[in-house]
């Protein structure tokens, strides 16, 4: 469904820099599945994540290799107007903040509806209507004829959390690619959409890139996991795999930084250090300054992605 | 002292009018009927110790920033007291409730809008030095409080009191107790990450020395590498300075890490009050079992995940 290709792309920073912010990514979503990328801010997930549709503004790219592939159609060479059919009606957007995100001076209704219209002309709005509706349905939202004439601000956080779910689902398209769409919402009301959402990808045959810091909630959702850090993957391979056997050494650190909820009380552990900054050029393994098994030659070449297990990679010189 | 009462609060209430319409309002005025309103807070009464840190619970709309902003006078409460230290908080007034605040201050949820952008990370810290009106005292090496008095008011005012009379060593060592850099002093807040910013954050709130500390939603926006860091920090600080703590998450697994004892809000009630070793074991509300249900299935794998066939 979505392939991503020996990715790169290349940022210009503030004052002319060049930031190289994804290097080399292999990436693969297969038909009905979920792809989790977990990162830390500033690791180039949602740089990957705008990047698919070409959402990265032309004035502040240096340069891009690779290539991005959706349903076998080339994304990296689109022009805006191929990528303006894509966007929404192949591949729906979940953002994270639904606030931001929705227009506020425009009714629930008008806020889906707008997606259908930007792809086809000729819909009644009965029909419309109809599909706002279902959509709505679908993500959760109960009794949604009521509120389809609601303001942004006279949504409870969860509805507005669900509505920007039903946007991205109101096209049926076939890859969903949500941001951190369950951030800082309570736990309860994470479970319900993380269900909704799972409930689309095996009914609907839907696949999805869901990008999340939080290593418990890709769990939950994911069939497979790729770890990202400062723009290089680290480990990827399917969700079990990954949180009962992590191998590379950051991801072991992101699991014992999660807090648990356990009988025994212990503070999660953090990790030491913060996240180099793109621009710095490091010629070893991107994680060699915050390792606890850092030897030399991790400091010297960068280790590549290779395969220790069934469609388990890791990209350590130590294992 | 170990078992002394440093914040104690009973029978707290707060309530907000809903009224959505200014013809509601009329109406309303015209029938003398009494406005609809909204129980925030509910006859909570709950007491913090020293050195202790309270864990309060409870998802969105229960109540408990209110709480938070009713105990730092950022809203009005409408019944019930609160005591810090044995001083009156929510009847204080004028220099009486700034003594009372010098020893409580609070740690916000977002590092990025809770700092001003203009200022200095000197000027940060400063700030709370210049409006307590305290002075940096070279024979003790501590902050002594100036009687504010009409002269210190009128320098005040002008910008130029305290600036010389904090030296710089003093603000170093402040941040490096939290753990930044001390050249940092110098530098806006843009140009620190968001767990740097609230490493500031943390020590704007205990450059007055208070004896209690807020914290609402202080790990919320962070990554959780980040997240941990911070919640070590907290800590180190708690067992340092013996400072007790209110510390408000929605998130069950935090709190329960980082409290002694736990408050489940819900509605603006308190519906369970026990250790924090036993939240797991003893909690009995219908409602603290959903919201235990809900994060153990988050944290500790899930249950959901298979509704397919395959399994």
């Amino acid at each position: 469904m979505l392939k991503i290709e020996n990715y790169s792309i290349v940022l210009k920073g503030s004052d002319g820099r060049s930031l190289p912010v994804l290097e080399n990514i292999n990436l693969e979503v297969a038909d009905g599945t979920c792809l989790g990328i977990a990162g830390e801010s500033g690791s180039g997930k949602s740089v990957m994540a705008m990047s698919i549709v070409g959402l990265i503004p032309k004035a502040s790219i240096n340069n891009i290799s690779g290539h991005i592939f959706i349903d076998s159609k080339e994304t990296t060479n689109a022009t805006e107007d191929e990528l303006n059919k894509i966007r929404g009606k192949e591949v729906g957007f979940v953002f994270q903040e639904p606030m931001t995100a929705m227009n506020p001076l425009m009714k629930l209704q008008e806020q889906i509806d707008e997606v259908i219209y930007a792809h086809e002309s000729n819909v009644t709005p009965k029909e419309a209507k109809a599909r706002v509706i279902d959509a709505l349905t679908r993500a959760g939202f109960k009794e949604p004829e009521k509120f389809l004439d609601s303001y942004p601000h006279q949504l409870s956080g969860g509805m507005r959390q669900r509505a920007m779910i039903a946007m991205a689902l109101v096209m049926k398209p076939n890859l969903i690619i949500a941001d951190e769409p369950t951030t800082a919402i309570d736990a309860e009301l994470q479970i319900q959409l993380l269900r909704e959402l799972r409930k689309q990808i095996v009914e609907q045959h839907l696949s999805m890139l869901f990008i999340s810091h939080d290593l418990g909630v890709l769990r939950s959702i994911s069939d497979e996991i790729a770890i990202l850090y400062c723009g290089n993957l680290l480990e990827k391979g399917p969700t079990k795999e990954i949180i009962n056997n992590p191998q590379h050494p950051y991801t072991c650190d992101l699991i014992s930084a999660l807090p648990r909820l356990v009988q025994e009380r212990k503070l999660p552990q953090p990790i030491i250090g913060t996240l180099p900054s793109p621009d710095e050029k490091l010629s070893g393994c991107v994680y060699a300054d915050r390792c606890k098994i850092a030897t030399n030659n991790c400091y010297n070449s960068r280790p590549e992605l290779k395969k220790i297990g069934d469609s388990h990679f890791v990209a350590c010189w130590h294992k | 002292m170990e078992d002394e009462e440093i914040l104690k609060v009973s029978h707290l209430c707060k309530s907000f009018v809903v009224e959505k319409k200014i013809s509601d309002k009329i109406k309303r005025l015209i029938t003398k009927q009494n406005p609809e309103s909204i129980k925030a807070l509910n006859d909570v009464s709950f007491s913090v110790k020293r050195g202790e840190i309270l864990g309060i619970l409870g998802e969105s709309g229960s109540g408990k920033s209110t709480l938070a902003r009713v105990l730092m006078g950022i809203h009005k409460a409408d019944f019930g007291e609160a005591y810090l230290l044995g001083r009156d908080i929510l009847g204080a007034k004028d220099l009486e409730k700034l003594a009372v605040y010098r020893d409580m201050q609070m740690i916000f949820q977002d590092p990025f809008s809770s700092l001003d952008p203009r200022m200095t990370v000197k000027q940060i810290l400063l700030e709370p030095l210049k409006i307590h009106q305290l002075v940096y005292d070279d024979k003790t090496g501590s902050l002594v409080h100036q009687e504010p008095n009409i002269e210190n008011i009128f320098k005040l005012k002008n910008n130029i009191f305290l600036n010389k009379n904090v030296p710089d060593f003093f603000l170093k060592d402040a941040l490096k107790e939290v753990g930044l850099s001390p050249d940092s002093l110098n530098k806006y807040p843009s140009e620190f990450s968001g767990g740097q910013r609230q490493r500031i954050g943390i020590c704007r709130a205990l450059i007055l020395n208070p004896k209690l500390i807020i914290a609402d939603e202080a790990v919320s926006a962070l990554d959780v590498s980040v997240q941990a860091q911070i919640l070590e920090l907290l800590m180190e600080l708690k067992k340092k300075r013996g400072l007790s703590m209110i510390f408000i998450s929605h998130d069950v697994a935090v709190v329960r890490q980082i409290s002694d004892r736990i408050i489940l809000l819900y509605h603006g009630e308190i519906v369970e009050e026990l250790p924090a070793d036993k939240l797991l074991t003893d909690a009995k509300h219908e409602y603290s079992k959903k919201l235990l249900n809900a994060a153990l299935s988050l944290r500790e794998g899930c249950d959901f995940k298979f509704i397919d066939t395959k399994v």
